[in-house]
């Protein structure tokens, strides 16, 4: 658990961050949204004491983090920023083993862990492990970047902007991977970001901030559906009901439909949704298919049941409690 | 006519050039002057109406190399091109042979007359030269060539054959002297870059952390580099005699108004500048993110500084080491006018008494050294790029 306590930071005359307070629980990700000069990242890079603070304090576990000495406090918080900041005369191996290497592992051990993590964050040791940093895309750098952040294990991850260098279509992709390295590794993550979309998709919870101050934190369903402030309901857009669908699976609507006819499971598996398929999409599905309901089936093509659009707009009106 | 296609066929024109001027100087400059004593006028020798072998050696050696410079691209860009390197160095040891032959059948039983080099041969020098800087390939082979035709030479000299050149017969009138300001000229030159480096890579460093290092350091050193280097030890005279009049301690360690005291601080300012400049460019380019999330990961300082920081910026480093050797080589020159020593005192004594032989006994030396220590100098910058 972190929790800022009415923290101050200012950069000469200017005020970056006002009296913050705030606490990310356990196992959550939340997300630090804000327009640019807000002091989400100065937030953020309070947390490991590459910034300090002025004014408050910030405790980690209940223990306030000033009473660790700061390099011994950052490699028990995985790091990821924009700009990778990849080690370029370091093969990718030897940048994923760099904290492991600052606790003195033994050798095995990390090459162990290194294997592990890498294989994560889907870039096999044997292919990857051996590259420059020049020789991987955006992507795949980027991927590298979570792997070493994540190659101590630690309990905590501080991430700044991590997806934003990446193309649009790999920033799908890659948002989704860490969703699911997220779900099974269940880290405490603190997560800038100034992407509305993103931190909607990623977040469990959403601190906004505005000119240094917090404007709302709650778990993201409640900012969608229940703004604090106008400049909450702007920020996150009009489209609020459209982003509540984002973040339901359709599995979660469906029901045991009729069972396949005569024309057999084949046939239906076709016009069928992947069950992850989430309800924005379904939504879109229906409009331009003109149907009312639509077949779900799971990885092997098989149906698992029915999504009907009466079900997902009674969800729309409701608020997106699924 | 339909010009063929042009591209991938066409011809190095550098290489080919050379070898052009490579023959033409064989037809149109003389390879050697033969003078009957030192007053007398010198007379030219062409080696080509001498028709000996070497003749044929130098022909063959730039004809080869012209038609390598005409061969298609893509040829030429193939793994056993690499061994045209082989045929560089011919016209050079042809010429060396040459002019031993002809010195010798004119000069070898008369001590006072005297056979020079001339034109021919120093275009046949820088031709080699700049064809062999020209050639790709790689550095062992380069530098096994260059040392096959130092090798030749040496044995040469050691066997006698150039005794009758009046350079060679200059060099051994010098005796040990020679030597002992050849060895003078590396040590005025090495202390010079040693704390040269260490001023530039200090000054560097506290240029990238302080501003007013960087605005005032830079203006002084850029200032510096502007004064002449006679200047400047001339400026230096004044200073020093009076400390080491007014010290004995001084005086003691050597310290004295000329000599070596006022050439090594102002050769080790004037080294001092390229190495700063690259320091200073090094870390301010040092990429942020890379310092970001060094730290971030929990790097102490010198972890990052001997990790991060120093093999990244090593290179830029190291370049402005390798200027500012070069640099030095030829600054070291001047020292001897203020009594330092080194090789430039053949040159000068050679102006004075207008004796060109005494004159190129310092300054081939001193183009041998700076180009043997930009080359080891530029070894790693190499390798780097041949491995990436």
């Amino acid at each position: 658990m972190i929790t800022f306590e009415a923290v101050t930071r200012r950069y000469g005359a200017m005020t970056a961050l006002d009296a913050v307070s705030l606490t990310v629980p356990d196992h959550q990700l939340c997300v630090l949204l804000g327009p640019s000069g807000s002091g989400k990242s100065t937030l953020l890079r309070l947390v490991n004491r590459l910034l300090e603070a002025h004014a408050g304090r910030i405790l980690v576990d209940g223990r306030d983090i000033r009473s660790y000495r700061a390099e011994l406090l950052r490699r028990t918080i995985g790091y990821v920023i924009q700009n990778v900041g990849l080690f370029p005369h370091w093969k990718v191996a030897d940048n994923v083993a760099t904290v492991p290497r600052l606790l003195d592992w033994e050798r095995p051990r990390i090459r162990a862990r290194v294997a592990e993590v890498l294989d994560l964050v889907g870039l096999p040791a044997g292919i990857y492990g051996g590259r420059y940093p020049h020789e991987l895309s955006g992507g795949e750098a980027q991927r590298v970047g979570v792997a070493r952040a994540l190659a101590s294990d630690p309990p905590i991850l501080l991430m700044d902007e991590p997806f934003s260098a990446v193309d649009p279509l790999g920033r799908q992709r890659i948002q989704g991977e860490f969703l699911e390295i997220q779900r099974r590794l269940r880290k405490t993550v603190v997560f800038v970001t100034h992407d509305v979309d993103e931190a909607i998709r990623l977040g469990d919870r959403i601190a906004l901030l505005k000119d240094g101050r917090l404007v709302q934190h709650d778990r993201t369903e409640v900012l969608l559906e229940r703004p604090a402030t106008p400049f909450v309901a702007e920020f996150l857009g009009r489209d609020r009901a459209l982003k509540r669908l984002s973040r339901v699976q359709a599995r979660a609507l469906a029901r045991a439909g009729d069972p396949p006819g005569s024309a057999g499971a084949a046939p239906l598996a076709a016009g069928a949704l992947p069950e992850t398929t989430d309800l924005r999409l379904a939504l879109a599905h229906f409009l331009e298919s003109g149907t009312d309901r639509v077949a779900l089936k799971d990885g092997q093509d098989g149906i698992t049941g029915w999504l009907h659009r009466q079900d997902l707009e009674a969800l729309a009106r409701s608020g997106g409690q699924a | 006519m339909a010009q063929p296609e042009t591209g991938p066929a066409r011809v190095d024109p550098v290489l080919a050039t050379l070898a052009g001027l490579g023959l033409a100087s064989l037809f149109l400059l003389p390879l050697c002057q033969y003078a009957a004593n030192r007053i007398v006028a010198g007379r030219d020798c062409y080696l080509l109406p001498a028709s000996r072998p070497w003749t044929l050696g130098l022909m063959v050696g730039w004809l080869s190399l012209a038609g390598f410079a005409c061969l298609p691209a893509d040829l030429r860009a193939r793994p056993a091109a690499r061994w045209a390197w082989l045929l560089v160095p011919l016209p050079l040891l042809a010429a060396m042979a040459g002019a031993a032959r002809i010195a010798g059948s004119l000069a070898g039983g008369d001590p006072v007359a005297r056979v020079t080099l001339a034109s021919g041969f120093w275009m046949t020098l820088l031709g080699t030269l700049v064809a062999g800087i020209s050639l790709p390939s790689r550095p062992l082979s380069r530098a096994l060539v260059w040392l096959t035709v130092l090798g030749l030479g040496g044995a040469g000299l050691a066997a006698g054959s150039f005794d009758a050149l009046s350079l060679v017969r200059e060099a051994r009138s010098l005796g040990p002297a020679f030597g002992q300001e050849f060895v003078q000229h590396l040590r005025l030159t090495g202390a010079a870059v040693g704390a040269g480096t260490l001023l530039g890579l200090a000054l560097g460093i506290l240029a990238h952390r302080s501003r007013p290092w960087r605005l005032g350091g830079f203006l002084t050193l850029n200032f510096l580099q502007t004064v002449p280097s006679l200047a400047l030890f001339g400026l230096l005279i004044m200073p020093l005699a009076w400390l080491s009049a007014r010290y004995p301690v001084l005086r003691d360690w050597g310290v004295k108004g000329i000599g070596t005291a006022p050439a090594l601080i102002a050769l080790s300012l004037y080294a001092a500048l390229p190495i700063a400049r690259n320091t200073l460019t090094a870390l301010d380019e040092l990429p942020e993110a890379v310092l970001d999330a060094g730290r971030g990961m929990g790097m102490s300082g010198l972890q990052l500084g001997w990790h991060v920081v120093v093999p990244l910026a090593w290179p830029a480093v190291l370049a402005g080491i390798r200027v500012a050797t070069v640099q030095t080589v030829g600054n070291t020159v001047v020292a001897a006018l203020i009594g330092a020593g080194g090789l430039g005192t053949f040159i000068f004594q050679g102006l004075g008494q207008t004796a060109m032989d005494l004159v190129l006994l310092g300054t081939l030396p001193v183009v041998a050294l700076a180009l043997a220590a930009d080359q080891i100098l530029g070894l790693p910058a190499r390798s780097r790029r041949a491995s990436a």
